[in-house]
């Protein structure tokens, strides 16, 4: 950041004030990991796996289906320190059981789920995004199926357009039709 | 006689996970790998080796039904899968009701949400999926007899040292998809 600024000076007003609010907006995003995560309904109830350890019960979780037609699902932490989702790969991971508040959970669908209260969220053209608290953008949300799972991302605005802030892959067991894009498995 | 379509198909043709279910050459290059992986004290859980191509018939086929996009009239036969997908009332006629619902509890007890396709790496006995992990350095013999030393991280398939040792033994990374290994890499 104090590297960039000299360059900012000497770029014309109106480049210099775009790239600082593109800046400070990313400066403001909180670490997207500790918040975010996929959540999935079996026959067992509804996992949640998220690389945050410390969450506590009857913390809110939105949960999101970013696939066609999209949903948005309120739910809370009803139990902590239990196995995770079982598709979860990725290492560092804390498993979490969640109970529905609001709407209907569509089963074996892997959801986002953010974790929190305050955070906006709207479906427009069949895209869900998100306004998280205390940052300014909205934020475009996505799942798309590769060889054997899938993968969910969250987008700095329209998803595939801007820069991918968070991803994570659920593994299926399932040879899947790939609907994947490059920039959405890198 | 055939049997009418139904959640009794979901336990025929299950996937398997034993590398004796693999096809030559693969499952050969896979044994030898798995056997260095072994010999230099990594960890590797298998979830998936050889799916049947029936499966993946049923799995499609049941998903295009229940989805009201394939004429159960016109679903193609395949060998050796003597399944009737049309229900039929009392008077002989199509029940399209009881034809749906048979097709969704496939789709139910498969727990499919997403297209499957009908051939794959993994219908061909060709790919694995499977979580490699370790502790500390690994020493690994390549496929040439010599032994390599890994010391990067993360200590998992996404390793791409890992991934150099695995293709000397013809056993191929795909990187959309972390669990998945295969002759080809696709």
């Amino acid at each position: 950041m104090e590297a960039i600024r000299p360059v900012i000076r000497l770029l014309p007003a109106s480049t210099a004030l775009i790239l600082g609010l593109w800046i400070a907006n990313a400066q403001s995003l909180p670490p997207l990991t500790a918040r975010v995560g996929v959540a999935v309904k079996s026959a067992t109830g509804i996992c949640l796996s998220i690389g945050n350890g410390q969450l506590s019960e009857k913390q809110a979780v939105t949960l999101v289906d970013p696939s066609k037609p999209p949903s948005v699902i309120q739910a809370e932490i009803a139990s902590t320190g239990v196995a995770g989702c079982p598709g979860a790969r990725e290492q560092g991971l804390s498993g979490y059981s969640l109970r529905v508040v609001k709407g209907e959970a569509p089963d074996f669908t892997p959801l986002i789920g953010v974790v929190g209260r305050g955070d906006k969220f709207k479906t427009q053209r069949g895209v869900v995004s998100v306004q998280l608290s205390g940052a300014g953008g909205w934020h475009g949300m996505r799942s798309c199926t590769s060889t054997d799972g899938v993968h969910l991302t969250i987008w700095q605005g329209k998803p595939l357009s801007g820069a991918r802030l968070w991803h994570q892959y659920y593994y299926l067991n399932q040879d899947l039709q790939q609907t994947c894009k490059d920039r959405d498995t890198q | 006689m055939p049997t009418l379509s139904g959640a009794s198909w979901v336990s025929q043709f299950p996937t398997s996970a034993k590398l004796d279910d693999l096809k030559a050459p693969f499952q050969e290059a896979a044994q030898k790998f798995l056997a260095a992986l072994t010999k230099a004290g990594a960890h590797v859980t298998i979830s998936a080796t050889y799916r049947p191509p029936e499966r993946a018939y049923l799995m499609h086929y049941s998903f295009l039904i229940a989805k009201k996009t394939q004429d159960p009239t016109k679903v193609p036969a395949m060998a050796g899968v003597d399944i009737d997908w049309v229900h039929l009332d009392g008077q002989g006629e199509t029940d399209l009701p009881a034809t749906l619902a048979a097709a969704s509890a496939m789709v139910q007890g498969y727990e499919t949400v997403f297209l499957p396709v009908l051939t794959s790496r993994h219908t061909q006995g060709l790919a694995i999926d499977m979580d490699i992990t370790w502790t500390g350095p690994l020493t690994i013999e390549k496929a040439d007899g010599t032994s390599v030393t890994i010391q990067s991280t993360p200590r998992s398939n996404a390793n791409t040292e890992l991934q150099a040792v695995a293709a000397t033994y013809t056993v191929h990374k795909l990187a959309t998809d972390p669990p998945h290994w295969s002759s080809d890499g696709h």
